[in-house]
């Protein structure tokens, strides 16, 4: 298991800071697997949705640094489906306010291709997802 | 009925044709359109962390800007939207305020500058007021050109209808396109890919993804025999477009060309002005080899 540095630092242990931050319980999760199964990004995942939530419940630090978390759109499809009424898109979007948070960006707007062809729903969008 | 228009940036500058070709249909069939002044972008993704209100302080302000221009202008409490991600936004922002006292609160404060938003407004996208307040029949009355059982594949994409408290039809088996389409004449083509995610502002960072993504979707809809692809969304249309052309040698089956709903129902109702030249040029020739 990965380094548990917050616990270390004495600092609350991901699953809480997830509730906290999104207000989902992601010991409700039990693996069934149906956000995987459904989710149309799942095959450029290298943790697919549920296998994120199992890393969080065990609170390994890891699925910080999945690349799963960047690749979700937030299409909501796992939402809609979840058995347990997880609200799979919002502990993404959980992960990624967590690093966007501590400055962590995946992207610099001005080495984009395409950039003046692009739409500015796509520009607006991604500025507010990797930023 | 006078209602209220809110654009939003892409209605305005890639999907100009969406733009034209909506208000063009909704003024045939008696709405006069009243565009929301000094309106500002909505942001186009909702952050979904409830720790923070700052994603919707642009929505809301849109809001309240929607509502001093009801009151000075007089329209109806119908806010129209056309684009699905601005539907997406605005009806979240709008739902977190009014479903929680201590956001509203936090929201007024960050913008003393203008009234309070009241909540009176109603956000309809173009096919929930072509649904419920035209109704399928008046539609149907006004198709002066049919389009003759013409293969329509319709893709929703994702936020349409997703999630569910702002959701314009059924998450896994909507209708609402394919109903519009039989009422002008078009065959709707019921293929598996038609609600799934296109890969969003993936584009930006991870094209790659995107174009494979599209790539099974337009090979999808060429399987079940559709002609064209219709779309409410400008990032869906930017996105099944490009693709196309990016993964043309890897493409089984032709091209699909990709057409904004609005676009075909006000070819079917005559509206020839509403129409860019090329894309009515399009539309007439599939109409005429179909015979």
């Amino acid at each position: 298991m990965a380094k548990n540095l917050w616990r270390e630092k004495g600092m609350v242990n991901l699953a809480e800071k997830i509730y906290e931050m999104t207000g989902e319980n992601v010991y409700l999760c039990y693996l069934c697997g149906k956000c995987g199964a459904g989710c149309p990004m799942a095959d450029k995942m290298d943790y697919l949705p549920y296998q994120v939530i199992h890393m969080i419940q065990i609170n390994d630090m890891e699925s910080l640094n999945a690349k799963s978390i960047w690749i979700c759109a937030t299409c909501f499809t796992c939402s809609v489906r979840c058995p347990r009424n997880l609200d799979v898109a919002r502990i993404m979007d959980g992960l990624r306010t967590i690093k966007v948070r501590a400055q962590e960006q995946t992207i610099d707007l001005r080495e984009v291709e395409d950039l003046d062809k692009l739409p500015p729903i796509a520009l607006v969008a991604a500025g507010r997802k990797y930023t | 009925m006078r209602i209220l228009y809110y654009p939003g940036c892409t209605v305005k500058a890639t999907a100009i044709r969406d733009e034209k070709a909506s208000l063009a249909v909704l003024e045939a069939l008696g709405f006069k359109i009243v565009e929301v002044e000094d309106w500002v972008c909505c942001g186009a993704v909702y952050n979904l962390p409830r720790d923070t209100v700052i994603q919707a302080v642009a929505p809301i302000r849109t809001l309240i800007r929607a509502e001093s221009t009801m009151r000075k202008h007089k329209t109806s409490e119908i806010l129209l939207t056309l684009c699905s991600m601005c539907n997406h936004v605005l009806k979240m922002a709008d739902n977190m305020y009014r479903s929680n006292p201590d956001v509203a609160y936090k929201l007024d404060v960050y913008l003393s500058d203008e009234p309070n938003y009241e909540g009176k407004l109603k956000i309809m996208h173009f096919l929930e007021i072509l649904r419920d307040l035209v109704g399928y029949d008046k539609i149907k009355e006004k198709v002066r050109r049919s389009l003759g059982g013409l293969k329509v594949a319709s893709f929703y994409g994702c936020l349409l209808l997703r999630p569910r408290e702002v959701a314009i039809d059924d998450s896994e088996d909507p209708i609402v396109i394919e109903e519009i389409m039989i009422q002008l004449g078009a065959d709707p083509v019921d293929y598996p890919y038609r609600n799934e995610c296109c890969g969003s502002y993936n584009v930006v960072r991870t094209p790659e993804y995107v174009w494979d993504r599209t790539k099974d979707i337009v090979e999808s809809a060429n399987d079940y025999g559709a002609e064209i692809i219709v779309t409410t969304c400008p990032l869906c249309a930017y996105n099944l477009e490009e693709g196309q052309k990016r993964r043309k040698k890897e493409l089984k089956g032709r091209e699909i060309p990709i057409l904004y709903v609005s676009e075909l129902v006000a070819y079917a109702f005559g509206l020839d002005d509403a129409l860019e030249p090329e894309v009515k040029v399009l539309i007439d020739r599939m109409v005429r080899d179909r015979g």
